[in-house]
This record gives structure tokens, sequence and C-alpha cells, in this order.
């Protein structure tokens, strides 16, 4: 299962979806640092979610339905490998896409203070983690969209649900704020919003527990699909809706 | 001769077409309009710009066909075939459009509802093509292709640093930004138009 969830890693790092979705991430990160502190500060902290986790997810989901789109999975019938070992190889090559991501935001950190962006103080890795953890959420949740539902069109709607509850929950700073997949983690101020004028108050490391929980969450989703043990992954699965829950209640101010 | 093949195939549009995932993008983009009843014209414009999004990922599945490598035998050729699943996206995203702008045109002036509509008219034509292109290939369902390919181009579009950006909301940048939305609409269309002609005459 190692082997083939390397391979699967690498198929989905290389996934044209992925690798555009890198360059969108990348070129966010550097757009506009130097426009002023809040400028640089968002750019490197909220905006990997949309830009590398939107494609991700797509690509998860696409990477995954693959033999099923292709009309070849009575193929994979006969290998020694059972579809839900299949499920549990791809969840772990979600990890590829995480490892990249985390790569993407040191490297944008280094070159943040070798060109000597001007940042309010030097982000958390709470901070910094949010994104790689919102692209790890995305792949395992594309992963279990595959898994479930074939009809077109539907992962489309799940992205646009996620967005649409992120963008209703991002103004609100004194409650649900972290409660997003991208917060701002701070305030914008008066046009042209280049002035840093405070951090959001909430707990970063709690809404990476949050996050990280969600994407367990929806792991647990995918291979409930496929294992024979249900009732194992039924119990992971609340246990991660529980989690959620509880760390998102902590994440807030 | 064409005409009549024309109008057969329109015929059979309702059980050959892919209207769902439309159907379920105007519903939710009209949802994401009425959401701002307290709008100002920044918002109604956003509004608007979800809308269109919404409408051109929907109507990338037009061009879905299973049935693609049999109805290419018939005498119709491939850009009328297009045309017709073209013309039949625009049945379904013109009134959701229209819908849209009647709840939020009110807040924009005239100058905006037109930069508006040629967004949305950009990223139809980006979304179309970009299926066609795939339907090319051989893929039966571009648009499970499609529609994800054209979301991180709207990304893309959407990350231009200000210098080219194309999602402005400064007055004085928006015929700029629109003539660059010209580009793309002129672009998409010239890349629907060539990859809309039938690959016997490419030959």
């Amino acid at each position: 299962m190692r082997t083939l969830a390397l391979v699967e890693a690498r198929l989905l790092v290389r996934h044209p979806l992925m690798l555009a979705g890198l360059a969108l991430a990348l070129l966010a990160a550097f757009d506009d640092v130097h426009a002023g502190m809040r400028p640089a500060f968002s750019a490197i902290t909220a905006t990997q979610a949309m830009f590398f986790g939107v494609p991700a997810f797509f690509a998860a989901n696409l990477a995954t339905s693959r033999a099923r789109r292709a009309g070849t999975e009575e193929l994979l019938a006969p290998v020694p490998l059972s579809r839900a070992a299949r499920t549990a190889a791809s969840c772990l090559a979600a990890l590829g896409p995480f490892a990249v991501a985390c790569l993407a935001q040191a490297t944008a950190l280094a070159v943040y203070l070798a060109t000597g962006v001007r940042l309010p103080r030097l982000p958390t890795v709470w901070e910094l983690g949010a994104g790689p953890l919102c692209v790890l959420g995305a792949c395992l949740l594309g992963l279990a969209v595959a898994r479930w539902v074939a009809l077109p069109g539907v992962p489309l709607l799940v992205m646009i649900g996620l967005v649409s509850f992120s963008i209703v929950v991002n103004d609100l700073f004194d409650s649900g704020h972290l409660l997003g997949f991208n917060p701002e983690v701070v305030y914008w101020g008066p046009p042209p919003y280049r002035d840093f004028v405070g951090f959001v108050p909430g707990s970063l490391a709690w809404h990476d527990a949050y996050l990280l929980a969600l994407g367990l969450g929806a792991a647990a989703l995918a291979m409930l699909r496929d294992s024979s043990v249900r009732a194992l992954w039924l119990g992971v699965g609340a246990a991660t809706v529980v989690a959620a829950a509880v760390s998102g209640a902590l994440a807030m101010p | 001769m064409r005409a009549h093949q024309a109008r057969e195939l329109a015929g059979l549009a309702r059980g050959l077409l892919r209207w769902q995932p439309a159907a379920g993008a105007a519903v939710l983009g009209m949802a994401v309009v009425l959401r701002a009843p307290d709008q100002i014209w920044k918002e109604a414009v956003w509004s608007l710009r979800v809308m269109a999004l919404l409408l051109a990922l929907g109507a990338v599945f037009a061009l879905d066909d299973a049935a693609a490598d049999v109805v290419a035998a018939v005498p119709l050729p491939l850009s009328w075939r297009t045309g017709l699943r073209v013309a039949a996206a625009l049945l379904w995203t013109l009134p959701g459009w229209t819908a849209a702008l009647l709840v939020a045109g009110p807040y924009l002036s005239g100058e905006g509802v037109l930069w508006s509509t040629l967004e949305l008219a950009a990223l139809l034509a980006c979304g179309v093509a970009l299926a066609a292109f795939l339907a090319g290939r051989g893929v039966a369902e571009p648009g499970v292709l499609a529609a994800p390919g054209l979301a991180v181009c709207w990304l893309g579009l959407y990350a231009q640093p200000a210098p080219l950006a194309l999602f402005t909301l400064r007055e004085q940048d928006w015929l700029a930004a629109h003539l660059r939305w010209a580009v793309v609409l002129g672009l998409a269309l010239a890349a629907l138009v060539a990859l809309s002609r039938d690959p016997a005459l490419r030959r």
C-alpha cells in the first residue's frame, strides 16, 4: 500500500490543476507584498486555502474518479489490493500536496525575510500552517466526494457550498470568523486597506486543529464507503465531528 | 437540409443536454444575488461576478455528449452541432442573468451593467471553448473536466497583480480592466470557432 500511496501522491502532485494551483498560490503570496504591512501579512497567511486548496480539491476528485470516468473500474477488481486499501492509499497520497503546500509557505517566508518585506511580526507556525492544512483537507474531501457521488457537477456544488460558507463567516470577526477556511489574521482597516491596524482575535492553533479534524473527517467519510469495518470508520467520523466542533468553539474569541 | 437536421437535433435536446448542473448553479447564484439586500454598488458588482462565474460553470456541461461519436456521422458539421449546444446553454443562461440584473442592476450604473455582462460573456466563452477543446480530444463528458478548469482559470484571472487586474473595483481602472476582459472574450471566441471546425476540414 505504501508503494501505491507514493505513486498516487506523485500523480496527484503532478496533476495539471495542482500545478496551476501551486503557481497561483505563489503568485498570490508575492502579489502586492511591498504595498504595505497588511497586504504582505495577508498574502502569506490567508491566500493559500483559496488559490491552492480549490484546485487541490478538484485535482484529488478527478484523480480518484479517473477509473470510473474511463469505465475501467472492472479492470481493477482482480488486483490483490482491495478497494478499501486503494482508498486508504489515496488518503495517504494527500500528504504529497500537503508537503508541497508546506514547502511553498516556507519558501515564501524565506523570500520575505531575504527581500526585507515589512511585516507587523513574523507569522506563527499556526498562521502559516492553516493554508497547507486546508490543502490537505481539500484533497481528502475531493477524494471522499469522488468515492461517494458519481453525478457530474456535484463536486462543483460541494466546492461552491464550501466557498459560500467561508465567505458568509468571513466577516463575523467577533464570533464565527475562524470557522471559515481562509480567515484573515489581520484587520483590513480603512481604504486603501494597506495599513496594519491589529490582529483579529481568536486562537489560530485551535483553528488549525479544527481544519485538521475536518480533513480527517473527510478521510473517514471516504473510508466509510469501501471499508468492511464500517462501524469503525463511522466511529472515527463521529469523533472527528466532535473534535471539529470543540476545536472550532475554542478557536473563537 | 442542414436546417432540417438542426431542428431534429434541437428536438432531441431535452434528452441529450446536461442541464442539471446549470440549473443548480443558477439557483445558487440567485441566492448569492438575493443575499445582499443592503446592496451598495460594490456588493452588487461582486454578486453579479459570482453569478457570472456560476452560470459559466453550469454552461460548460452543455457540451457533454455521451453519443458524440454516433452523432459525428450525421452530415450536420461539428460547428452547427456545437452551435446548437451553445445556443441551448444560452437559453438557460440568459434568463438567469436577466433575473440577476433585475435584482442587482438598480444599484449599478448602465456602464456597470454593461461591464458585468462583458465579464459573463468572457467567462462563458472561456468555459465553452475549454469544453470544446476537451471534446475535440475525445472526452465524452468534457464538462466534468472543463468546470474545474474554468474555476481555476477564474482564480488565475482573480490573482492577476494590480497592473493587470481584471476584477478591479476602482472606477478609474474599469475601462482598462474591461478592455482586458474584451481581449479574453475575443481570444476565447476565436478558440471556440477554431475548435468547432470539423476535424475533417482541419486535416
